[in-house]
């Protein structure tokens, strides 16, 4: 499994340099990561496309070396959205949480030597659950579900 | 003094002049070929000169009829009444009292102007009321700066080739414990409290809104670094105090912060701490220009992103921010 760590460097250094869109290789972490992203308002638009431009039709027609998946930037009121996105779970130290660890760092309080999330940041969690397998951290604990927290967004 | 006129215009009157001694006077300056003592006849005067004393006499007619229109409502003042504005006085007395055996009165006269019997006593608006006050001194409406402190005051000192020039500078804080806190800094050469004065106005003007949690606390935990001053400030429950640097401390009572913990690392200078700290507070950004070459570079001072609540992320996001807390 590639490490999500290049996305998130990615992502973040495309809303500082106020790029328009970004395209990124296709494959379901990283799709599921920008999916969890669109839902909190950071971007604007996921689709897939190929190496040239966002295209779902030409897609099909592609090989997967050429196969990629792009997103639209969200910037309001003249400053980007997403000002910062970093990595939790780290190959030198993996986080895996509970549903109530989750439920404490989502409300303010330190777990597992990691900050709690701020307001307006949120963290993607990465759970067993088939139906459910990407979700945000306030997802997570509703659904009381627990998993690895992969990365956070603000 | 128009209001005054017109009311001596409306009780008093002139003497009545004399129509006939005004037409000799007339004639005596047309009658111009007559060269004898006697007074002029009609036949004396010339055709021209008649019709120009006729034009003459029919012009002083129209104005003696006007002025007799006016004198009909003129007339002399009656000195045994007492008028109503010219004789208006006001007597204070002040009586034999504990400090002094001698009573004494003051006399005003003319104490009120004319002009000001226009101005309404119960207007809505405060400013048009008789007792009202320049706006940021005024009792009756909030007070605009109601914490104003004197953070810094230092000598500074500029070398020159011919000597030392000591200057004071002054730091000013400046907030209405209500959400607007602004700093101001000025040097003067002598004054102090000239200085103190000035610093006062530019703190003032620099003053900008802060956005606050349950107007109480900031939103999130905030970082931010200005020079060798790092500065963060984290949200604390309500009836936990201002725990933090004197500065910050004073910056947060001025803008209307009661709870709050902070942390100062690296240099804990005055007047980086101050602007560090106000910088974050603010809700301000950088200009839009900043650092791209066109016009110059933005300066140093100027940067910084500021402090977001909730309803500026839920706009920018398009979603709503659920808090969670136990």
């Amino acid at each position: 499994m590639v490490l999500p760590f290049h996305l998130c460097s990615h992502v973040q250094n495309s809303f500082r340099a106020r790029h328009k869109s970004i395209c990124v290789p296709h494959t379901t972490q990283n799709l599921a990561i920008l999916s969890v992203l669109l839902r909190t308002g950071f971007l604007q638009n996921v689709a897939r496309g190929t190496t040239a431009q966002a295209s779902p039709e030409q897609f099909h027609e592609v090989g997967d070396a050429q196969r990629r998946i792009w997103a639209d930037l969200k910037y309001r009121e003249d400053r980007p959205v997403l000002s910062s996105m970093s990595l939790i779970s780290k190959p030198s130290k993996k986080i895996y949480m509970t549903s109530k660890e989750i439920l404490r760092l989502c409300s303010g309080r330190r777990v597992q030597s990691q900050k709690p999330l701020r307001m307006g940041e949120i963290a993607v969690v990465r759970t067993d659950s088939k139906e459910h397998e990407w979700l945000e951290a306030r997802e997570a604990v509703q659904l009381g579900l627990e998993g690895e927290v992969i990365c956070r967004a603000m | 003094m128009l209001r005054l006129t017109k009311h001596a215009f409306n009780n008093f009157r002139p003497l009545q002049s004399s129509l006939p001694a005004m037409r000799a006077r007339v004639l005596s300056v047309t009658s111009i070929r007559c060269n004898s003592s006697l007074p002029p006849t009609p036949t004396d005067i010339s055709s021209s000169a008649h019709e120009f004393e006729s034009d003459l006499l029919e012009e002083v007619e129209e104005d003696f009829e006007e002025e007799a229109e006016v004198q009909e409502t003129f007339r002399w003042p009656n000195l045994m009444e007492r008028d109503p504005i010219l004789d208006d006085v006001e007597i204070t007395n002040f009586g034999t009292s504990k400090q002094s055996p001698y009573s004494n009165s003051v006399t005003w006269r003319n104490k009120e102007d004319p002009k000001d019997a226009d101005r309404e006593s119960n207007s809505q608006f405060p400013e048009d009321r008789d007792d009202a006050k320049p706006y940021l001194l005024s009792t009756t409406r909030p007070s605009l700066i109601s914490h104003r402190y004197v953070l810094v005051r230092k000598r500074v000192t500029q070398q020159t080739g011919k000597g030392k020039m000591h200057s004071q500078a002054i730091l000013v804080v400046v907030g209405n414990g209500n959400g607007l806190v602004g700093y101001g800094y000025t040097t003067h050469p002598t004054d102090l409290a000239y200085a103190i004065s000035k610093a006062t106005e530019e703190a003032i003007r620099s003053m900008d809104r802060v956005d606050r949690f349950e107007n109480r606390t900031v939103w999130s935990e905030m970082e931010s670094k200005f020079s060798s001053t790092r500065i963060i400030l984290r949200p604390r429950p309500v009836g936990f105090g201002l725990r933090c640097n004197p500065y910050i401390h004073q910056i947060c009572k001025a803008a209307g912060i009661k709870d709050i913990s902070a942390k100062v690392w690296g240099s804990k200078r005055p007047t980086q701490v101050i602007h560090c700290a106000i910088r974050m507070l603010q809700g301000g950004n950088a200009p839009l220009a900043m650092g791209n070459g066109f016009g110059g570079p933005g300066k140093r001072t100027a940067a910084g992103v500021g402090m977001r609540g909730a309803a500026d992320i839920e706009r920018e996001r398009g979603r709503r921010i659920v808090p969670l807390r136990a």
